[in-house]
């Protein structure tokens, strides 16, 4: 039998044993209020855990770094027994104690130059990562921000606050005049 | 009428109603990397101020202004001897890629040549648009409230 943490309970290992963490109330489904939006699991194996409710750029599910099966995968994952979205884990800053969630994405490296990219195998589809400090948008990458933690400690994380600033799937251009940097632009849908 | 933004063909999203100004003068296509919601301009001009972009329903991610006579831009060549023309030109409309908002804005601004200078005229912007002179085969370098890139 496999046990992981999901939405509301966590599971912590000590010498004494296994510790089951309930302190987060059980959600019902209107705990999940729209797409992209970022929810806080806790701390497990000394790391802190996030998820990110599924949700489409130009109608593609982004992937996360899932540390469960320490894979890359799909937010709309619902296959195999395994905790759904998949979960990823904070990196935090370690003198603000913030972390960013972004969603990063770019264009195709080929033709037909789409953006983002929809081949799945590639660096440049949409991915939500967790990032120490604030990223800046690059010819290779765009990152909308979709939330932001402040949490109580770097190093043993037990909670923080989250603000939300995405509460949608997205439509997204991506539009680059000579020398500049690439500039992306987002709309909420 | 309206257009749709994000469904089936046509325009998808805002920048598909946005495009630089094309300068057409120069040699070579204006748009490279260019598919669904993604597009470089290699060069043109782009406003000074706001987001670079101006308003027309001839922008490269609506798929047809990939050359420089279909989407907005501005144009200098001879006609005969030194007769030059200074044009901002279309093939798909005659009202033009370039709304009548941005029109008014450009006119009366100064474009400089590689020939010299003109005053740009509300002519430019219509057939058989506005005359000049020229020794030999102009470019634009510069336009008032543009910035060439």
């Amino acid at each position: 039998m496999k046990i992981q943490p999901g939405i509301g309970y966590t599971f912590d290992s000590s010498a004494k044993g296994f510790t089951f963490d309930t302190s987060e109330q059980f959600p019902d489904n209107t705990y999940v209020t729209h797409p992209f939006q970022v929810i806080a699991i806790g701390t497990v194996s000394g790391s802190f855990r996030y998820m990110v409710i599924s949700g489409t750029i130009n109608n593609l599910v982004p992937e996360i770094d899932d540390v469960i099966t320490s894979s890359e995968a799909l937010l709309d994952r619902t296959s195999g027994g395994l905790p759904y979205p998949p979960n990823g884990v904070l990196t935090i800053n370690t003198s603000t104690k913030e972390s960013w969630i972004y969603l990063r994405s770019g264009p195709a490296s080929a033709s037909p130059y789409a953006f983002p990219d929809s081949d799945i195998t590639a660096s440049s589809y949409p991915k939500v990562i967790s990032s120490d400090v604030e990223l800046t948008d690059t010819d290779t990458y765009g990152y909308m921000l979709l939330a932001k933690f402040t949490m109580d400690s770097a190093t043993s994380p037990t909670f923080g606050t989250l603000n939300q600033y995405v509460t949608g799937s997205l439509w997204a251009d991506r539009l680059k005049t000579g020398t500049d940097t690439a500039r992306y632009y987002y709309a909420g849908i | 009428m309206g257009l749709v933004i994000g469904v089936g063909y046509g325009p998808s999203t805002w920048g598909a109603l946005r495009s630089v100004i094309f300068n057409g003068t120069l040699s070579g296509s204006p748009v490279t990397n260019s598919g669904d919601h993604n597009v470089e301009y290699v060069a043109g001009f782009k406003t000074a101020a706001g987001n670079g972009f101006v308003r027309t329903d001839y922008g490269a991610l609506y798929g047809n202004s990939t050359s420089k006579q279909y989407g907005p831009n501005f144009n200098a060549f001879i006609t005969s001897g030194t007769n030059a023309k200074f044009a901002s030109e279309y093939q798909t409309s005659t009202v033009g890629m370039l709304v009548n908002e941005d029109r008014a804005q450009l006119t009366g601004e100064t474009a400089t040549l590689s020939t010299g200078s003109l005053t740009i005229g509300s002519s430019a912007f219509v057939s058989p648009f506005q005359t000049f002179t020229a020794a030999s085969t102009p470019t634009i370098s510069a336009i008032g409230k543009l910035t060439a890139f």
